[in-house]
């Protein structure tokens, strides 16, 4: 078990946040995606090809099939050819013969009580009924993004007054090296991964590499002081039950189990967004901001 | 092969939805939700007009956190939809 952090203890009267009450808006358009997406039909086209409709064609000099959707901008001499198109026919465009195969047209339903009803949902019987139902199902994972972005202008407010243990940077550089070196199969694969990560020039050096790597160390570690001081500051202990607590929330964060976050943790330089995560819960826990989610101008 | 409308779950990469059309196995109108911004638009452009199994075969596999990315979570909800 790991004692109890005993680093000086950020000021954090000096963060301004503001305001401490939230907003994260819903669409429509987000709520009702996935309804829509079950009732919309995909059909032959009546009457001739027009904009959004899918045109299937065969190039007949290249003895070649494709298909576009007309108005994508993908093919825009051909595609404005095929308006007005039909399965059947063939048209010369491009100094290319063409025969139109078919003509396919989306039909995406109004968004209603009847659509929500057709959906057979017990208990949900209206478009309403359905938003409710959405945001009761998913207020968690929003909540969880509005702090996430609260979290980073905190972060950076807070990270100036963090002066992280030098020997503790040091340890974890030299774990994360040998770990990447292990992985890599050696200095060649080590450079690579690293200039992949850091986004360095092709030609890095070795000592650029370690460089960059004793770089993210640093910052993971002003992190990971900040966030064993803003548990201490709430009354937590850092131990491996709080470690527990943590893990159990990245792993519900990200869909995923506990082991599974275990791993990716295993290189702690690499981990870029975990430790957000990690440190959006001990902020949300110090400083209780309030989240409303809306829809359409209501609290929800 | 169904044609459809989709809108795929995804798991356990930035983005949260993948929707896009699959019509006579070809792929259209792909649109990620969430993730990152640039990144996922370049996929979406590239995939248009594609083959579903040309996708598949070229997206499933890649990896950003641990074994997974968007690029495949869109190789998995292909396959799903070509299942249907």
């Amino acid at each position: 078990m790991r004692e109890q952090c005993s680093m000086q203890v950020p000021d954090f009267s000096r963060v301004q946040l503001s305001p401490r009450v939230l907003t994260h808006e819903v669409s429509d358009e987000e709520i009702f995606r996935q309804p829509l997406a079950k009732a919309t039909m995909i059909v032959p086209a009546q009457g001739g090809a027009q904009d959004g409709d899918f045109v299937r064609i065969h190039l007949c000099g290249a003895d070649r099939e494709m298909q576009l959707v007309l108005g994508s901008g993908i093919a825009p001499e051909m595609e404005a050819a095929l308006q007005g198109t039909a399965a059947g026919m063939q048209i010369e465009t491009c100094g290319e013969a063409l025969a139109v195969l078919s003509v396919k047209r989306k039909i995406v339903p109004q968004l209603g009580d009847a659509l929500i009803a057709a959906l057979n949902i017990p208990g949900v019987a209206t478009a309403d009924a359905y938003r409710h139902m959405y945001i009761n199902e998913n207020r968690d994972s929003m909540l969880s993004m509005v702090l996430l972005r609260l979290n980073a202008g905190i972060m950076a407010q807070l990270k100036k007054d963090v002066v992280p243990d030098e020997a503790e940077v040091q340890k974890r550089y030299e774990i994360s090296r040998a770990n990447i070196l292990k992985r890599q199969g050696g200095e060649e694969g080590y450079i690579h991964q690293l200039i992949d990560i850091l986004s360095l020039p092709e030609n890095a050096t070795l000592s650029q590499c370690d460089e960059g790597l004793l770089s993210i160390c640093r910052e993971r570690m002003v992190e990971t002081t900040l966030g064993q001081a803003l548990a201490a500051r709430d009354g937590k202990e850092w131990n491996d039950t709080t470690r527990r607590e943590h893990l159990n929330l990245l792993a519900k964060l990200h869909d995923s189990t506990p082991e599974q976050v275990m791993t990716w943790a295993c290189d702690m330089a690499l981990m870029d967004g975990y430790y957000n995560d990690y440190l959006a819960n001990c902020i949300e826990a110090y400083f209780k901001p309030k989240v409303n989610i809306m829809v359409n101008g209501e609290v929800m | 092969m169904k044609d459809q409308h989709v809108v795929y779950k995804a798991q356990g990469v930035c983005s949260q939805q993948i929707v896009f059309d699959l019509v006579d196995g070809y792929v259209h109108n792909v649109q990620f939700i969430g993730g990152c911004r640039g990144n996922t638009q370049g996929v979406a452009a590239l995939a248009e007009g594609f083959k579903a199994e040309e996708l598949v075969r070229r997206l499933k596999g890649i990896q950003c956190r641990g074994s997974n990315s968007c690029p495949n979570q869109l190789a998995l909800a292909l396959e799903q939809a070509m299942a249907e």
